[in-house]
């Protein structure tokens, strides 16, 4: 069992709601040490998982993500070291850590709670033939990485969208500056990722394993469209100099489009990523 | 008029906002491909379509939204934006060109700066200058001397990283144009065609050869691994000889996700199993009402049997490797390297009613719970193995990987090196000089490279 990592991933079960609550409290009584304290304890999960992926990874022979759960447990895990690079641009700010933090951590728990519920099997299965490569770790790791930068400017996004919203004047123009800023930093990590990972590694496995790159299959398409609304996201910020709402939009599009390549296309679309 | 008319056209083709149109027209196009399903890939499509009414049909129809990545209007905005994208990539380019060959003219504007920093110009103007150059020098940046301002910029090769990302995107798009040109076909083997050669296609010959190759192959052997102390197949192998001028060139194995290429021209395995609709069986027949006993009789799938003396019928219906049953009861047949629980079905017509019979072959006592009136002994079974081996020779892939690099490349510069302007302006009446930065760069970034420079600007003065 501990060879899974299960147990490990229970423990950052455990730590993101605690963290979530840590926050929550720092926003609600003004305490910056709440604030480190939800980061340490989001630190704390984000060790354990590590090391459940790591013991997970010996066990399969690889890395883990060769099944929903794994992946599941992957891309929360992801999430959490994003925005724990994504905090190096706003440390200085304890309420914007907070308040990214809090929903970060919830969409993280969000994830492993959903892993760990009974529509999917924490055992580890004997691959296909077809998934016996190297580059499925590389595809899907990169991928997710880059979608993980992208939940973190999501989130953000959504911040700057919901604070800015009519008839709210008490946040500062400085704040949602940094929101914005955020937003772009992290998509500017994570969109090389998700283009090297999502279409290039996925490209080049599709050539081996299937003798053609490209198929229009719903999961390549999709990954293309969101890849196609990041260039737009990228385009319209250092192109024509948007910034703000408009842009942010773009940003929350994007990962809810991410979400439903990543989980919606597999199982509400038919297809050679299909489990239907 | 004809002259501002093209301008205006060369303009609206290489801008910005026509590409973010057409990107977001691209997407949304895209996104229709993925949710209709297509019907290249869909069995029954038409009926598909009529289910989702007569409004969705109809649509369905007009815009050919079961074929949306071939349809006319997906391939004229596809040209569209190639077009946009060589219009915008052309005037970047030379607009980078520009700025890079060429120095900066005019000083740059104070207003600009962020966060500026003031220092005291502690030596005389010559020895500031000079230390100022060193210290800008030492960081890698080039340096101007524009009246009483130093200008330093460094990375100016960094300007042509979105254009490296965007000629990447034009090679990609090129390779998947030269794709279209692609041959390549699929080759049946089973058990007993396993040492036959399989010449390339000629006029008279069109099945059984391969298409487009100027080679044969023959296959020597193929099988299926399980894993370890389970039937789940880890993966499938065929070993393939390829002949070429009447030579044997080379055996090779090939396996899943290792595919095998000789003269532009690649092999995959794409399919191993066991052919279940050439399966044969000899069977008896044991009536024990009648106390009679019948056979033994060679069948193969879809033949009849005439019960003797009965007038009924015995129809060899379907046959499994590994039989086993789906969440809601229904037989299913269970991919297995070899056959682990192989099983028949038999119709038995008697008259106008018709029972099904299913027969396990490890299990040969289920049948008495089955209320048949016959017994049946399976006394051998043959099924042929098969796989199926995939060819293409694909021109676009070579230059779509090469538009892959271009486009990582491309990436990794612009993440790597952000181009920076640093500027250092004295006024020898205060016997002040101000330092400023570019507002383009991270602001904390530049904060802390201002603070450094000031610094160092200050050290070397001291040490001279």
């Amino acid at each position: 069992m501990v060879s899974t990592g299960v147990p490990f991933f229970s423990v950052a079960l455990a730590a993101y709601p605690a963290a979530l609550f840590t926050y929550l409290l720092s926003l609600l009584l003004r305490r910056p040490w709440a604030t480190f304290a939800g980061t340490g304890l989001l630190a704390l999960g984000c060790v354990a998982q590590t090391v459940g992926l790591v013991l997970r990874g010996f066990h399969v022979g690889m890395l883990a993500v060769t099944s929903t759960y794994e992946t599941l447990i992957f891309y929360s895990w992801v999430i959490v070291v994003a925005f724990l690079v994504a905090t190096v641009f706003i440390q200085r700010h304890t309420r914007l850590v907070a308040s990214v933090g809090e929903v970060t951590a919830g969409i993280s728990v969000a994830m492993i709670a959903l892993a760990a519920s009974p529509l999917f099997s924490a055992e580890p299965r004997p691959l296909v033939a077809v998934l016996r490569s190297h580059w499925l770790a590389l595809h899907v790791s990169c991928a997710i990485l880059g979608e993980g930068f992208f939940a973190v400017a999501s989130v953000s996004s959504g911040l700057l969208l919901w604070l800015s919203r009519k008839g709210q004047s008490r946040v500062s123009q400085a704040t949602l500056q940094l929101l914005d800023s955020l937003s772009y930093k992290t998509i500017a990590l994570g969109f090389p990722l998700f283009t090297l990972g999502g279409l290039f590694f996925g490209a080049i496995w599709a050539k081996h394993a299937w003798g053609r790159y490209w198929g229009w299959d719903p999961k390549e398409t999709f990954t293309l469209v969101t890849w196609l609304v990041y260039v737009i996201y990228l385009h319209l910020r250092v192109g024509l100099g948007w910034r703000g709402r408009r842009v942010a939009w773009v940003a929350v599009l994007g990962f809810a489009l991410a979400l439903f390549t990543f989980l919606g296309v597999n199982y509400l679309l038919r297809g050679l990523h299909s489990y239907r | 008029m004809a002259r501002p008319t093209v301008h205006g056209l060369r303009r609206l083709l290489a801008s910005s906002r026509l590409a973010i149109w057409l990107l977001a027209f691209l997407a949304v196009s895209a996104m229709i491909g993925g949710i209709v399903p297509q019907a290249s890939t869909t069995p029954n499509a038409e009926l598909v379509y009529r289910g989702y009414g007569p409004i969705l049909y109809f649509a369905i129809r007009l815009f050919n939204l079961g074929d949306v990545f071939r349809s006319w209007w997906f391939l004229a905005l596809l040209t569209l934006f190639y077009i946009n994208l060589i219009a915008c990539t052309s005037r970047r380019l030379v607009s980078s060109i520009r700025r890079v060959r060429h120095p900066p003219t005019s000083p740059r504007r104070q207003s600009s700066a962020i966060s500026p920093l003031e220092i005291p110009i502690a030596a005389d103007a010559d020895a500031f200058r000079r230390a100022t150059s060193a210290v800008l020098k030492r960081r890698h940046f080039q340096v101007w001397q524009l009246g009483n301002q130093i200008v330093g910029i460094r990375w100016r090769f960094s300007l042509f990283f979105p254009d490296l990302v965007h000629f990447g995107v034009l090679t990609i798009v090129l390779g998947t144009a030269l794709s279209l040109f692609r041959s390549q076909g699929e080759l049946y083997v089973d058990d007993s065609l396993v040492g036959v050669a399989h010449p390339p296609c000629s006029a008279q010959q069109q099945e059984g050869c391969l298409k487009g190759v100027s080679f044969a192959i023959r296959v020597e052997e193929f099988g299926a691994e399980p894993y370890s102390g389970t039937p789940i197949v880890s993966g499938y192998w065929a070993d393939v000889t390829i002949i070429g001028d009447k030579t044997e060139v080379m055996t090779e194995r090939i396996e899943v996700n290792r595919p095998l290429t000789y003269h532009g021209v690649s092999l995959y395995l794409s399919r191993y199993g066991y052919n279940l609709s050439a399966a044969r069986i000899t069977l008896r027949m044991i009536d024990w009402e009648r106390r009679m006993s019948w056979g033994p009789f060679a069948l193969r799938i879809g033949e009849a049997l005439n019960v003797p003396g009965a007038g009924d019928w015995v129809v060899f219906a379907r046959f499994f490797t590994t039989y086993a049953t789906d969440s809601e009861g229904r037989p299913i047949n269970v991919d297995t390297p070899s056959p682990l629980n192989p099983a028949v079905v038999f119709y038995i017509w008697r008259g106008e009613v018709m029972q099904t019979a299913t027969i396990l072959l490890n299990s040969p006592l289920m049948q008495s719970q089955q209320d048949l009136p016959y017994s049946f002994i399976i006394e051998k079974y043959e099924v042929p193995r098969y796989i199926t081996l995939r060819y293409s020779r694909d021109p676009g892939w070579p230059v779509v990987w090469f538009g892959f690099a271009l486009v990582v490349a491309g990436l990794i510069g612009l993440l790597c090196f952000k181009p920076a302007c640093i500027w250092v302006t004295t006024d020898q009446t205060t016997r002040r000089a101000t330092i400023g930065a570019d507002q383009r760069s991270s602001e904390t970034t530049q904060d802390h490279e201002v603070e450094r420079i000031a610094r160092a600007i200050e050290a070397e003065l001291n040490q001279g």
